[in-house]
């Protein structure tokens, strides 16, 4: 089994990550946030990775662990 | 490792990734795993009884095994819910959890919560406002 490393974030967008996982809540008026996400965090992560998945709970659901595993199952096939 | 364990891993790796990862986070958690005694063709968690052995654990060890549950497919539970109540590294191993069961292989990507990411020089901002097209 490959070892699994724990890089710093910012050093490893620079290698063409595959998988950056962002969590989310809801704020007050119900609109979805990124917990602790500022806009440039997530500049970087798009810009870098090539596979983006978020965390999101929009729809009932969506987050759950069988959806995200099928989502990312999904993008592995593509 | 105990015997044991590597029963389960042997036979949950004959099963596939997303049971693999299952066992590997429950084997990480360094907890006994309850095993079904009476099958004849490999060693498999026995979901019950880690469910309910779990209710005595602490909060991080809970939802660990609440996501190696859902994985067995014992259950689904939400990871924004289960997350948000994690710390960092029994959240990283959730994390690798899910991308080993999909098949893809975090040694080779970064698995990040957010809330890792440096906030040094990044220049703070308002939240972000999620739109419809940013939806993966």
């Amino acid at each position: 089994m490959a070892p699994v490393t724990w890089r710093d974030p910012r050093a490893t967008f620079r290698r063409l990550p595959t998988l950056v996982i962002w969590e989310v809540r809801r704020d007050p008026d119900d609109h979805v946030v990124y917990t602790n996400g500022v806009e440039s965090n997530m500049r970087k992560a798009r810009e870098a990775a090539s596979h983006v998945l978020r965390i999101m709970d929009q729809q009932p659901g969506d987050a759950t662990v069988t959806s995200l595993v099928s989502r990312l199952t999904r993008k592995k096939e593509r | 490792m105990s015997e044991t364990n590597d029963a389960l891993l042997a036979t949950a790796r004959k099963s596939g990734p997303r049971t693999a990862a299952a066992v590997e986070l429950l084997i990480w958690l360094g907890k006994n795993i309850p095993v079904h005694a009476d099958t004849y063709d490999g060693s498999y968690v026995d979901t019950s009884e880690l469910y309910r052995r779990s209710r005595a654990w602490s909060g991080g060890e809970r939802r660990v095994t609440a996501v190696a549950l859902s994985l067995l497919e014992a259950g689904d539970v939400d990871l924004t819910d289960v997350i948000g109540g994690t710390g960092g590294e029994h959240r990283r191993r959730i994390i690798i959890a899910i991308v080993k069961a999909a098949g893809m292989d975090p040694a080779v990507g970064v698995v990040s919560p957010v809330d890792s990411v440096p906030q040094g020089d990044i220049p703070a901002a308002g939240p972000m406002r999620v739109t419809p097209d940013q939806v993966v």
